[in-house]
């Protein structure tokens, strides 16, 4: 009866399938640059793509949006969908900023150590973002089963938050100036963003499902 | 001067099929108000269920109302016609002035004003109408409660997901619509025809046709003005929260309907939002509502009992 809803649910997910190449394609933008020996031109081309994809998922996101009003759902639900679309759409946003404004300054020098982790963060970043398309398809069919993969999604968030803050605590250990200090500060704290909004994903559908459970 | 048979026949019945056309136009909105307000329910299938099922409740089950109204005294077709003007006016009026009105109040007070002066009143079903109306919102308000509860847990064993719920609450705020509207048309087309059917102006079954018909046709044709000006008739609600406060009002409403006592439809509904309010811990009504429900059951039959009254002694007094 509720006119629609295949064409809602198929440009959500398509959606959430365009920010999840972006990320993919900004781990390999980080992996590359975080090389000793980066090759600029590779990365200038996996920067591009972060672009194009996220164009994509704006676009898509239009598409969403427009196919969430012109449905049969309640009102409230399409006001909540619209926010979970829009949040979705945040997390790819977070990745191209980093994109525009950190990468564009400087060739941040890493220690070894110190790279391990930030790639670390971003490949637990990309699993929590497959998770959270998981828990996006389940809202649709199952609470119970949507609500579990939100909570693994928090887990993935806690999983980066704990590696952020041994980053910034292995930070406060250089012997350099507090300018710099603040530039490697920022790259880090923008990375673990990522993961954050991903998190607030999983906070809109969790209220979703409470709204309707209590 | 001589008027046709017809306008004799059926012509007292034009001011009850106003009173009918006025109550479905203004309690529409509480059978589906929130789910036409809010676009989830398009206005004409509202509007086209009203006309249907308030036709078929005021026919399958109209009759008991009729037979408690016809116990306040006996009366003409053409004294009927001055009774259902009189509550037509009174609801006229108090909706012109912003005053709460319930047209089951109305015609009640009507009957008694014109009973008095006619000296033809009796006054023992007063105490089983009274204990009715105040036993709505009352009654509205446990059943909501309860419904709440019960509804719920159904809702998340059929629906697991997002959609599935929706669609559970669309059907289900369509179906409890329609109860609704039934309810309305088996409780309130007493209030429409009560009167000429015990006047004998016209059979039970053709009073609760044009009855049921009349309300369903004010609904049709006015009443989505009605819907998008008061949204859920009391206060916003959520789809939730509708489909329980809806159903408890037609069980309510219903349940009066075979006791044969027309009562309230927007008390009723009062009375469910308390209920689920306390379920959720969420006060929607103030003070002055619950003042306006209880003006309901003093101020409108008093108001329609003078009106009825000074009427029925200018018609006496000119004939």
């Amino acid at each position: 009866m509720i006119g629609g809803i295949s064409t809602v649910v198929k440009r959500i997910m398509d959606h959430m399938s365009l920010v999840e190449k972006t990320l993919e394609a900004f781990n390999e933008v980080l992996k590359q640059y975080l090389k000793e020996d980066m090759d600029i031109n590779e990365l200038s081309g996996l920067m591009k793509l972060v672009h194009d994809l996220e164009g994509q998922a704006d676009d898509m996101q239009e598409e969403a949006t427009e196919s969430i009003m012109h449905s049969r759902l309640l009102p409230e639900t399409k006001v909540e969908l619209m926010r979970l679309v829009d949040r979705v759409d945040g997390v790819a946003n977070k990745a191209e900023s980093i994109v525009d404004h950190v990468f564009l300054f400087a060739h941040l020098k890493f220690p070894e150590d110190m790279r391990g982790q930030l790639a670390q963060i971003m490949d637990i970043t990309v699993k929590q973002m497959k998770a959270a398309k998981e828990m996006v398809k389940f809202l649709f069919e199952d609470f119970k089963k949507a609500k579990a993969k939100a909570e693994e999604v928090d887990e993935f968030e806690s999983e980066v938050d704990g590696l952020e803050r041994a980053l910034i605590a292995e930070l406060r250990k250089w012997d350099v100036s507090i300018a710099e200090k603040y530039v490697y500060l920022n790259f880090i704290e923008k990375l673990a963003d990522i993961s954050d909004a991903i998190e607030d994903v999983a906070s809109v559908v969790e209220q979703i499902i409470a709204i309707r459970q209590i | 001067m001589k008027f046709p048979i017809w306008l004799k026949s059926y012509g007292p019945l034009s001011s009850g099929l106003y009173l009918g056309w006025a109550l479905g136009t203004n309690d529409a909105a509480n059978v589906f108000g929130t789910a036409v307000a809010t676009r989830v329910i398009p206005f004409l299938w509202a509007g086209v269920s009203i006309l249907i099922f308030a036709t078929v409740g005021a026919v399958l089950e109209g009759y008991a109302g009729f037979q408690t109204l016809g116990k306040f005294g006996a009366m003409t077709p053409w004294q009927a016609f001055w009774i259902a003007l009189s509550a037509a006016l009174t609801v006229t009026l108090m909706t012109y002035w912003g005053l709460p009105v319930s047209t089951s109040q109305a015609i009640v007070g009507a009957i008694i004003g014109a009973g008095a002066v006619n000296g033809t009143l009796d006054l023992s079903p007063l105490g089983k109408v009274v204990i009715s109306w105040v036993s709505t919102p009352i009654g509205a308000g446990i059943i909501a409660f309860l419904l709440y509860f019960i509804l719920k847990p159904l809702i998340l064993k059929f629906s697991k997901g997002l959609f599935g719920w929706d669609n559970f609450i669309f059907w289900g705020l369509l179906i409890s619509g329609i109860y609704g509207a039934y309810s309305l048309g088996a409780n309130n087309v007493a209030n429409v025809m009560g009167v000429f059917v015990n006047a004998g102006a016209v059979s039970p079954f053709m009073g609760a046709l044009l009855g049921g018909l009349s309300i369903g046709l004010g609904a049709l044709t006015y009443g989505k003005k009605v819907m998008e000006t008061v949204g859920g008739g009391i206060v916003r609600l959520s789809p939730y929260t509708a489909l329980v406060v809806v159903l408890a009002e037609a069980i309510t409403v219903h349940f009066f309907a075979v006791v044969g006592v027309p009562v309230s439809t927007s008390q009723a509904v009062v009375g469910g939002v308390i209920g689920v309010g306390f379920v959720e811990g969420v006060n929607r009504i103030d003070k002055q509502t619950v003042k306006k429900v209880l003006f309901g059951w003093i101020g409108t039959p008093t108001i329609a009992g003078i009106l009825s009254a000074i009427i029925m002694f200018l018609v006496n007094l000119a004939s």
